[in-house]
């Protein structure tokens, strides 16, 4: 319980600590923004090709929002606790890290599934998207467990962070191999089969198919649930060793606090 | 032209060396390729050679951004802001020579897409008339640093420097037309682009690539960047005179 404890008060604190709050305005522009922008250049790079409709390039880039905004954030948090001198005290605290650190996760989980959902809503009014008010608790569900994978996802390369200082850019390879291999913005089918493998063991690409499934008027099985929220655990399981592993080696050093 | 040399290479020296600036300038345009790959997929020689150098400048767009938000962000973190503004050589000077160091990261990104098409994908890329080729992408070039010094301007101005590049990233892919063809925008965006000077090199990328006469696309380019730089130029005098009265220029 007091795990638990430990986990809330984390997250509350870090978010309202590190997440830009002295200027909101813009804050929430670009958490909306930026998704929209990357919608709409996809869309657009696909009628030029002549592949697919706006709508593919809708749903794919509005559930990898959550990835944006779950996973980056998450980095963005820990990378930000390096910058400003408070890692190192973190790390010499008796407090659990795994908690704190998990806690940190779940603020980053419930804005991107948020940008998600605004960026399915608004694309569904503007393309007349077949997404019904009765599909929209089985989206959430979705975006959802899309939202806690890639805040695993970010927890485990958080990992990273103790550890090496240039985390970004792990961060920013990651994001591009979930822009080519969920399926986000070429259909999943087209991918070879070495880029579906690696796809079926990130976050999002579960969700997504199941969120194609629910914009196809298709009902949607437990699968899409199951299988995002066991590939989330997989990379919670993996984000904890790795915690531990880098935290050690981060001490061992003595770079926790080097920037 | 010493200060500007100076500037250029300390400037390429720090993110040659920087593993985040070689992933968004190597990385980056290799993603948007592949997908593009995927997307374009079947289209002529002639229409995948211009994917492909489309997203080698996309790379150098993202460089230029980060790159420019990043230098001064990092003057202004470690504290070294101040004095580079307060000595008596030119802020302006230097400014254009760390723009400038961006933009040749550019290079290695169009480089990095090249190599990736043809050795990774096997595709046959043909260019028409590689002189002129080699003058526009160099115009482009010339244009990205041009931007690079409007936007640390800005960002001597602002703190949200970081935010700020997040949002100007995909607006000039899509007005430059850089990967999407600027045919296939709407006409309001298509107009837009225009006022870049990198949208009318990427015209004359195409024409070269596909044996046209880039001459005018070129020129446009060279003008509105020489406008662009002298914009550039009094942003940065006005900015860097309105923080030194407001007392904010060391503020992050």
């Amino acid at each position: 319980m007091s795990v638990l404890r430990l986990a809330a008060v984390s997250g509350w604190l870090g978010f309202r600590a590190l997440f830009a709050w002295n200027t909101p305005g813009l804050f929430f522009i670009s958490l909306l923004a930026v998704p929209l922008l990357q919608i709409t250049f996809f869309a657009l790079l696909g009628a030029a090709a002549g592949y697919q409709d706006p709508t593919f390039f809708l749903i794919g880039n509005a559930v990898l929002a959550s990835a944006m905004a779950g996973m980056v954030g998450m980095i963005t948090v820990i990378a930000d606790e390096r910058r400003f001198g408070t890692l190192a005290h973190i790390v010499a605290s008796p407090a659990v890290r795994a908690a704190v650190f998990a806690g940190r996760a779940a603020p980053s989980a419930l804005l991107g599934t948020a940008v998600s959902l605004l960026c399915l809503l608004l694309g569904a009014v503007v393309l007349s998207a077949p997404i019904g008010w009765a599909d929209v608790p089985a989206l959430i569900g979705l975006l959802l467990a899309a939202g806690f994978a890639c805040s695993c996802l970010g927890l485990a390369l958080s990992a990273f962070g103790l550890a090496y200082r240039e985390v970004f850019s792990v961060a920013n390879a990651v994001y591009l191999t979930l822009l080519i291999c969920t399926g986000a913005n070429v259909a999943f089918g087209d991918l070879p089969g070495w880029l579906k493998a690696v796809g079926r063991g990130l976050p999002l690409t579960h969700a997504l198919a199941g969120v194609r499934e629910l914009a196809a008027g298709a009902p949607v099985g437990a699968a899409p649930f199951a299988f995002e929220f066991l590939v989330g655990f997989a990379w919670l399981a993996a984000a904890l060793a790795m915690l531990r592993v880098f935290e050690h080696m981060a001490v061992r050093r003595g770079t926790t606090d080097l920037y | 032209m010493r200060l500007f040399l100076a500037a250029w290479r300390l400037q390429l020296r720090l993110l040659s060396r920087s593993p985040f600036f070689l992933g968004l300038t190597v990385l980056q345009p290799l993603a948007f390729a592949t997908i593009a790959f995927f997307v374009f997929r079947g289209a002529p020689a002639e229409q995948t050679t211009i994917v492909v150098l489309g997203a080698g400048l996309l790379g150098a767009w993202s460089g230029t951004l980060y790159g420019a938000a990043e230098s001064i962000f990092m003057q202004r973190f470690t504290g070294t802001l101040e004095p580079i503004v307060a000595a008596p050589s030119s802020f302006v000077t230097t400014a254009y020579g760390f723009a400038a160091a961006t933009a040749s990261l550019g290079a290695y990104a169009i480089a990095a897409t090249w190599i990736w098409a043809t050795a990774v994908f096997g595709l046959r890329l043909e260019v028409a008339s590689p002189g002129w080729l080699a003058a526009s992408l160099l115009s482009a070039l010339v244009g990205l640093s041009v931007l690079g010094v409007v936007l640390a301007a800005l960002y001597v101005l602002t703190r949200q420097a970081m935010t700020l590049s997040n949002l100007l990233e995909y607006p000039v892919w899509i007005l430059a037309g850089v990967l999407v063809p600027a045919a296939a925008l709407p006409e309001p965006l298509r107009v837009a682009g225009r006022v870049l000077a990198l949208s009318w090199s990427v015209d004359a990328i195409e024409r070269s690539a596909r044996g046209e006469s880039p001459v005018v696309p070129l020129l446009m380019s060279v003008l509105l960047a020489a406008l662009t730089a002298v914009g550039a130029w009094w942003m940065m005098r006005r900015f860097e005179f309105a923080v030194r009265v407001r007392g904010t220029l060391s503020l992050r």
